[in-house]
């Protein structure tokens, strides 16, 4: 079995990690491109994550990835560590560029599929990676804790925060879809965040 | 920070911190945040750990040759240097008089300038003062504006993208069409410079059900697949895609009909074919 690491071990060095972040996006303020790229080796990974499983496609979420980081770039100057953590604001950007180019592809209405994933996407693709081998590890720990809080939600609970996260629908809409009173819906979504929060709190409030 | 039984409940900021809320809900809460510090760092811890969902999800690394990296740093680079040049473009300022021309004006200017000058004192306090309020409503503005902006701005570039990827310089066009006029026809535009795919069909017949309808590059004796599809309700349908094929390497575009969910190399009917010239 993999070693695991302690939440307070995790915290403590996520505490170290934040600060460096934080730094590195002040440096991409003053026009260090060099720092940009160091964020992007960094976060790249979990950005492209979050963005295939928002808009489903790997060509689509590739873009989504450049403007991401292209907007942390052009808004460094903006980020404001009292506010949250770089992992906080880096994903809420991915979020939010990803589910614009969600809606984006529905308007447009196209039914297409790339099925020769040979051909588009070699599967060595996704054993490559420009993370170092310790920040591939500590990904893969922060996956594991996140995770684990999640599994502790009951399900009717866990999918109306799925629903509103990564398919940006509106409460109303998550209890037309799952058929469901909005006043439960809006009540699984608030007691769902706030058991989210506390199975996290022991990790720090830099958590990602 | 303040814990979930202290706030004021009727404010939804689960809701909030998950982009969740209907519009009346959200014009409520925004009313409600500017006087409320301890509903502002909840709204921001709830933010933090809605973020956490993103990190429930295993890393993805960049797929080789894709190059998204490189083009970001090297636009950061140019962007930099823009940023350099704006910042040494040289400032003008207004001519001083040397002190010997001042001597030299009557007793009667220096005080219709001094009347001037209070006139102009006054004007300024005051115009400092509108200029603070407006900086004010501004900044609210902006920030009411910037999800809007960003938003804008992102479509706008997929736009400025899908743009170029049928009009670059490097774009190559391959005509499909049938034998019969006026029956299924299409265009292929390769743009060899970033090799994207964007396929433009017209008039094609609707599809049974359990059908789909391929699109394939032949190269040589290979057949690759890019991508399965359905035209809408007046027959068309565009499908992009993205895949490396030397310049040369273009034989033919086709699109058959083939089972739902497509196969590895065609079997159904061809609908329409088109030769790459050379």
């Amino acid at each position: 079995m993999k070693p695991t690491t302690p939440p307070a071990a995790y915290a403590e060095q996520r505490s170290a990690d934040a600060t460096a972040e934080a730094a590195l996006v002040q440096r991409m303020a003053q026009g260090d491109e060099q720092a940009l790229g160091a964020l992007y080796d960094r976060w790249q990974g979990a950005v492209r994550a979050l963005a295939q499983r928002i808009v489903g496609d790997a060509t689509e979420a590739e873009d989504v990835v450049e403007d991401v980081f292209w907007q942390a770039w052009r808004q460094a100057g903006r980020f404001d560590a009292a506010r949250g953590s770089v992992a906080t604001w880096l994903l809420t950007l991915a979020r939010s560029r990803a589910l614009d180019r969600l809606r984006a592809i529905r308007r447009t209405r196209v039914d297409a599929s790339l099925d020769d994933e040979d051909a588009a996407l070699p599967p060595e693709a996704l054993a490559a990676s420009s993370a170092s081998p310790a920040d591939a590890a500590e990904g893969d720990e922060r996956s594991r804790l996140v995770a684990q809080a999640l599994a502790e939600l009951q399900p009717a609970q866990r999918q109306c925060l799925e629903l509103a996260y990564f398919g940006g629908l509106s409460q109303t809409e998550i209890a037309e879809r799952t058929n469901t009173p909005l006043g439960t819906v809006k009540t699984r979504m608030r007691l769902a965040l706030r058991k989210l929060r506390e199975s996290l709190a022991p990790l720090g409030e830099q958590w990602a | 920070m303040i814990g979930p039984s202290d706030r004021d409940d009727s404010l939804d900021l689960e809701g909030a911190a998950l982009d969740a809320l209907s519009d009346v809900e959200w014009a409520r809460l925004r009313a409600a945040l500017p006087g409320d510090a301890a509903a502002e760092r909840e709204l921001l811890a709830l933010r933090a750990a809605a973020a956490s969902l993103a990190a429930s999800l295993p890393a993805v690394a960049e797929p080789p040759g894709t190059g998204t990296r490189a083009r970001l740093l090297a636009r950061a680079v140019a962007d930099g240097q823009a940023r350099k040049a704006r910042a040494l473009t040289p400032t003008v300022s207004a001519p001083v008089l040397p002190p010997s021309s001042r001597t030299r004006l009557p007793a009667l200017w220096f005080g219709a300038a001094a009347l001037g000058l209070a006139a102009s004192l006054v004007l300024l306090v005051q115009a400092r003062r509108e200029l603070r309020e407006a900086r004010t409503t501004f900044a609210e503005a902006e920030r009411l504006r910037s999800r809007a902006t960003d938003s804008l701005a992102s479509v706008v570039a997929e736009q400025d993208r899908r743009l170029a990827s049928i009009t670059g310089s490097r774009v190559r066009v391959v005509e499909l069409a049938t034998q019969d006029l006026g029956k299924p026809y299409a265009r292929m535009f390769w743009d060899q410079a970033t090799n994207r795919w964007t396929f433009v069909a017209h008039h094609l017949p609707a599809l049974a059900q359990g059908r789909t309808y391929q699109l394939w590059l032949v190269s040589g004796s290979r057949k690759i697949s890019a991508g399965t599809f359905a035209p809408d309700a007046r027959g068309e349908a565009v499908v992009r895609a993205e895949y490396a094929l030397a310049p040369g390497a273009l034989a033919a575009v086709a699109v058959t009909e083939e089972p739902a969910g497509g196969v590895p190399q065609p079997t159904g009917a061809m609908i329409v074919v088109g030769k790459a010239a050379q």
